[in-house]
């Protein structure tokens, strides 16, 4: 039996898409730490800034974590 | 591991001859995981020969006493290429390449997320190598201030910093290209069946090691532009006459520093807990701990990165903070020696050439995060503090960790990639060569770091004549024996050797080792499924 050309060609598009999504989120969380390391440097009080800066990594990393291996099961 | 099944053993032999360009087109333009792996793990051993020479030239000025070889100046551009061009040049883009090669066939991809993307990561690093070895030809010569680029003696110097930083930039920008390449792919393109945790380990590492790139790399591009700025734009970052704070920098560099020894250890981790449970003939033990303890090591990274600075005044609760909380990464860290062992234990093993370096990876190892564990004790490292001990330690954790884990790796996957077995008489060789020289070379570094020698100097007090001599003897002799895996590795890239089966290693149980050897130019097009 051979798939459905229209189907599949629907999966591809919404595999791209899905990678798009992902990549711009990845994207957005790496000038997200650029530009807020300079930003932090600019406003003072570096331990601040570090701080939440380190807050966020730890609290990105709990959550995209948690949130596949829920999506997963 | 769970069965598995796919569907690609008919009319996959002739794919081998899939359509694409021919001659240098190919490479310039390819966007297959395959060839960009390939062209990784090239660029990465040429860049561990040139990073190697200079820590030639390093250990030939510092064969005896006095100035022989280079001027001061010249040895501290070196020490200071030698580090950068290791770790960005050398470490990250291996284990960059095993990842373009492994992942998608570990996971039954068809290819990367980001076909082109994959190539463009890749063609950004030459240029940034060449910006890094040409500063040394540039007014001023390369950047000598150690790769860790602290102001103020970045801020004063030549034209060489500009173009450092500048490849630091590119280098980062790959990094993250790379990256978002890998997470996507692993996080998009798995087979069915193959739920994150059946994934192979090597995949976990390298998602979590992904993670972190994106997080510091964007930090380590900030620093240098602030540096850039303050060299520049007239800005006062880190510069003290402008009002700004050197030890900022610090700060700063280590929030990435630290978290990219575990980038550059994960992957290695993870083509370790490949290799010993093949060997082993054992499933790896306690699967679900590793990857819990290899998360738990990444989240760690980000919360020990004064460790670097502790003599450079902070308060003492916060010497006490990094100090315990660097401790802490001993437990998870032990977890994996400990399954790595489990693993073994009375397992049917074989000690073939991947193996050797898994074991001798195995001791080092643990050698080199004891004495990091000595490190972290506070008192201690402020004697230690810039010392060779220091040297001695990053060295075992960096050269028989990262390093001897890729040369287990290679020799572990070259069959598949090449379809040639490599000779495993010149492999053992090439193991116990290494595994000698390198502790010639790098276990004298501890007596002398213990008993005051500062790093960074071209010229010693007498009393450091000895062990100097014994451990350049040992560099000599460590650079000359990666001469033979090049030439094996060569060997099978021109298929000179045995024929290799489609899976060589009876306990391989991963996806890869169900495709024919070598792996067809395109793989798994019709995702397999994973039961």
């Amino acid at each position: 039996m051979h798939p459905d050309p229209t189907s599949a060609a629907d999966g591809a598009a919404r595999l791209r898409a899905a990678n798009r999504r992902t990549a711009l989120v990845l994207l957005t969380i790496a000038l997200v730490f650029f530009v807020g390391i300079i930003a932090t440097k600019f406003m003072g009080g570096p331990t601040t800034g570090i701080g939440v800066v380190g807050s966020a990594v730890l609290l990105y990393l709990v959550v995209a974590i948690g949130r596949n291996l829920r999506g997963r099961q | 591991m769970s069965s598995i099944a796919h569907d690609h053993a008919p009319g996959y032999g002739h794919d081998d001859h899939a359509h694409h360009p021919s001659g240098i087109t190919r490479w310039l333009t390819t966007t297959n995981h395959k060839d960009i792996g390939t062209m990784y793990l090239w660029f990465s051993f040429t860049m561990f020969m040139v990073g190697g020479t200079m820590a030639m030239i390093i250990r030939a000025e510092l064969f005896q006493p006095g100035l022989q070889v280079v001027q001061p100046e010249f040895f501290n551009s070196m020490t200071t290429l030698h580090g950068l061009i290791m770790v960005f040049g050398a470490i990250m883009p291996a284990a960059v390449g095993f990842a373009n090669w492994q992942i998608p066939m570990m996971i039954g991809a068809p290819d990367m997320a980001f076909a082109r993307m994959n190539n463009w990561s890749f063609w950004l690093l030459p240029p940034a190598a060449i910006l890094l070895i040409t500063s040394l030809f540039v007014p001023g010569g390369a950047a000598a201030a150690g790769w860790t680029l602290y102001p103020p003696l970045t801020i004063q110097a030549g034209m060489g910093m500009d173009l450092t930083i500048f490849a630091v930039h590119i280098l980062g920008a790959s990094s993250i290209m790379g990256s978002i390449n890998i997470i996507t792919t692993i996080l998009n393109l798995r087979a069915p069946g193959m739920t994150l945790m059946k994934m192979p380990l090597f995949c976990w590492t390298w998602l979590i090691t992904a993670y972190l790139l994106i997080a510091v790399m964007p930090v380590l591009a900030g620093a240098v532009t602030m540096l850039l700025t303050d060299r520049h734009f007239g800005t006062s970052f880190f510069n003290a006459a402008g009002g700004g704070d050197p030890v900022l920098f610090q700060h700063v560099f280590w929030f990435f520093g630290h978290p990219e020894v575990y980038i550059i250890i994960l992957p290695a981790f993870g083509i370790i807990s490949q290799i010993i449970p093949t060997f082993a003939r054992k499933p790896l033990f306690g699967y679900a701990s590793m990857v819990y303890a290899t998360a738990g090591i990444a989240i760690l990274s980000f919360i020990v990165w004064a460790h670097h600075m502790f003599t450079t005044g902070l308060p003492t609760a916060g010497l006490l903070f990094f100090m315990y909380a660097t401790m802490l990464i001993a437990v998870p860290t032990g977890v994996k020696v400990f399954n790595w062992l489990a693993t073994m234990w009375r397992g049917s093993m074989t000690f073939e050439t991947p193996m050797l370096f898994a074991v001798g990876f195995l001791f080092l190892f643990t050698l080199g995060g004891f004495t990091g564990l000595v490190c972290a004790i506070m008192p201690v490292d402020v004697q230690i503090q810039d010392t060779y001990y220091i040297v001695a330690h990053f060295h075992y954790v960096m050269v028989a960790g990262s390093l001897f884990a890729f040369f287990g790796g290679a020799y572990y996957w070259i069959p598949k990639w090449s379809g040639t077995m490599y000779d495993e008489k010149l492999g053992k060789v090439h193991f116990w060569s290494s595994m000698i020289s390198f502790n010639v070379t790098f276990f004298p570094m501890h007596f002398l770091g213990l008993a005051g020698m500062p790093r960074r100097i071209p010229d010693y007090a007498q009393q450091f004549a000895d062990w100097n001599m014994i451990a350049s003897i040992g560099a000599f002799w460590f650079g000359a024996t990666q001469l033979l895996f090049l030439y094996s590795m060569v060997q099978c890239a021109r298929g000179k050797g045995e024929k290799a089966p489609a899976k060589p290693w009876d306990g391989a149980d991963t996806l890869e080792w169900t495709l024919p050897s070598p792996a067809p130019y395109h793989t798994f097009e019709t995702p397999p499924v994973v039961t």
